[in-house]
């Protein structure tokens, strides 16, 4: 039994020392994202299409509760800056496993922003997502500036201040 | 293998100090966002003691109805307090003790019936989140008409490499005290302390996108008067030294939607007490309203080395114990639970029964199934409102 | 029925805890660099998948358990609570 602890702590050890992933976006990046629209996967979308607005970048799934908080916090927020005509866009990248569990959401929380679907995960792998949801402000030229992750009812404030900073 | 793993590690240290992304905020992952309130009756009845073997007392057992009730409360954003109520009421007659009848056969002598009893406890705990850890607070209290018990621990949980891994490190105490009821003819303590300090050490690895894995080793110090006052004969030493292993399994079949759940305990202690506990549950999903879990518990001990099946004056040793929770016997539990969801709330009931056995039937005298031995059948009913 | 849970229950004993800790550590070596990403995680956190779906009706039967049996804990996600478990 006594001989069952230290093969216990070298478990402990290996499972501490697992490595992490190695990518990671890096400031003033520009890694232009281009994927089927989740409502109809014919139609293609890319950030590029929004170059000349603040861009925010919202890596979300429905099974994860902060993004479900997020996402009518971000409508509102986006329909606060442009209905006063500023160039902000949202574009939400889904990850769920399958596109009808997040059309689902979507038909009790509609979004008036665009919504993508990455069936394999080739984009928060190439931003390095490392939690769920993470978020990234592109400014008007698509490079990338800020990094947010999780998400606080309290946190749209803080967005809200860096987008109109970085507005054109 | 490993050491392109290294490589990887270094390489994201490098990345991480170099790129300097601006964060906005530091994620606080798990903590509730709204008020949640659960409650749960149940009703809990052992089987009549056996009519053949006992010789005095009533053969009604125990019987308990249970209400609990648990709120969490979330406490700005990163942090939740969980309150828990318990009231309980129990009324029946328990196993006194073993003696030796005609060809060495155990007569059970069982109490009287009982007058009803209830015993109340209230506990709360204050998880705190961070970024890739939680720290949680825990103290209590509860009390019976003959035993009090003031409780209070601390977990830490620290998570690794994407939340893949976590290490949870857990301390509980707690300072019991005991006024045994007293009986005409029998003389018993007034009043004893008992204490105990437990030590435990988890973790939780991520096997893939439909499986998880946890290990456990728990190390309890019970210190104090640790003898049944109810028992005849009864005396135990005043320090007992428990030590647990254990693993738990989750894997999720994705072509029936419905989740297997494997869980392990192996448990040693310094009385020479040990047993195995296997639980097999199955939980299956009908769309996403409908949960049905049927589960399945093993259970198996080996005696205390001071256990004897009924007292012998003749050999008679410092300590004894003729409690049938100290004897070899196998248990063996069936489960049924089923949840119903709807938006805000949910429904949920679950049956139990539970039968034991002796290990071994003949043989020794220690080998001799403890005609206490108990099998009960239990059943929950409850409901979880979101707020 | 007896004879079964007799059978199964012996050779369950018969398990040793190294081997099931050497179970353990080939797991963890084997998925040591096979990391699950935070967005694949979905199936994960269905509460089916936790350790406890009843944390409240799990207190009480582990206190019962603790209760009627000779031992206890393990329980590393369960709640803990006081009582004697005498009768």
């Amino acid at each position: 039994m006594n001989n069952a602890f230290p093969i216990f702590v070298l478990t402990l050890i290996i499972f501490v020392t697992l490595p992490a992933p190695a990518n990671s976006a890096k400031i003033g990046d520009s890694l232009p994202i281009t994927l089927p629209s989740l409502f109809d996967n014919k139609k293609m979308i890319s950030s590029n299409q929004f170059k000349g607005k603040v861009l925010y970048v919202d890596f979300w799934a429905s099974w994860c509760l902060p993004c479900r908080k997020s996402l009518p916090q971000l409508n509102e927020l986006r329909k606060r800056l442009t209905s006063n005509g500023k160039g902000f866009e949202v574009l939400a990248v889904n990850l769920d496993g399958k596109p009808s569990e997040a059309l689902e959401f979507l038909n009790k929380y509609p979004v008036n922003y665009p919504v993508v679907y990455d069936a394999t995960g080739k984009y928060p792998k190439l931003y390095g997502v490392r939690g769920m949801p993470t978020s990234y402000i592109l400014d008007p030229q698509g490079r990338i500036q800020y990094v947010h992750s999780g998400f606080k009812n309290s946190d749209i404030k803080k967005i809200e201040a860096l987008v109109h900073e970085m507005l054109p | 293998m490993a050491k392109k793993c290294r490589q990887n590690a270094a390489l994201i240290a490098l990345t991480t100090s170099a790129l300097a992304l601006p964060g906005i905020n530091v994620k606080a992952e798990g903590a509730p966002d709204y008020t949640s309130v659960k409650y749960r009756y149940t009703s809990y009845a052992e089987d009549k003691a056996p009519e053949k073997y006992t010789v005095e007392g009533d053969l009604e057992r125990y019987e308990i109805q249970a209400n609990q009730i648990q709120l969490i409360q979330p406490i700005g954003e990163r942090a939740a307090i969980t309150l828990d109520y318990l009231s309980e009421t129990m009324s029946g007659a328990s196993p006194w003790g073993v003696k030796q009848g005609a060809d060495n056969q155990p007569e059970l002598i069982m109490s009287g019936a009982s007058i009803e009893e209830n015993r109340q406890d209230i506990g709360a705990r204050l998880k705190i989140y961070d970024q890739e850890s939680s720290i949680s607070f825990m103290g209590g209290y509860s009390r019976e008409n003959d035993y009090k018990a003031t409780y209070g621990g601390l977990d830490n949980e620290l998570h690794f490499n994407q939340k893949n891994t976590t290490v949870k490190l857990g301390l509980r105490f707690s300072l019991d005290t005991i006024n045994p009821t007293q009986q005409e003819g029998q003389s018993r303590v007034s009043e004893e302390e008992k204490n105990s300090a437990s030590y435990n050490l988890g973790v939780t690895q991520v096997l893939s996108q439909t499986a998880i894995i946890q290990a456990g080793l728990e190390y309890v110090q019970l210190s104090g008067y640790l003898t049944d006052p109810y028992k005849l004969q009864d005396s135990r030493p005043d320090v007992r030294k428990q030590t647990v292993v254990s693993f738990g399994y989750r894997q999720f079949i994705k072509p029936t939607d419905s989740a297997l759940h494997l869980d392990y305990r192996s448990y040693t202690d310094d009385w020479e007490v040990s047993s195995h506990t296997v639980n097999i549950a199955w939980y299956q999903n009908f769309g996403d309203r409908h949960v049905i879990a049927p589960s399945i518990r093993l259970y198996n001990q080996q005696k205390a080395k001071f256990y004897g099946v009924y007292y012998d004056e003749n050999s008679a040793t410092e300590y004894f114990s003729s409690d049938y929770r100290l004897s070899s016997y196998q248990a063996m539990s069936y489960k049924l639970k089923y949840i119903k969801y709807f938006d805000t709330w949910s429904f949920t009931v679950a049956g139990e029964r539970y039968e034991s056995a002796g290990s071994q039937a003949g043989g020794s005298l220690d080998e001799i199934e403890n005609p206490g031995l108990v099998s009960f059948t239990r059943w929950t009913v409850g409901f979880d409102i979101k707020i | 029925m007896k004879c079964c849970l007799d059978m199964s229950l012996k050779r369950l004993s018969t398990i040793r805890f190294y081997g099931l800790l050497i179970a353990l550590l080939s797991f963890s070596g084997l998925t040591a660099c096979a990391t699950v990403e935070p967005w694949e995680k979905g199936i994960l956190a269905k509460p089916e998948m936790g350790w406890t779906l009843d944390p409240v009706e799990s207190a009480l039967e582990s206190h019962i358990f603790f209760s009627k049996e000779g031992s206890s804990g393990g329980n590393i996600s369960g709640g803990s609570g006081g009582g004697c478990g005498c009768n």
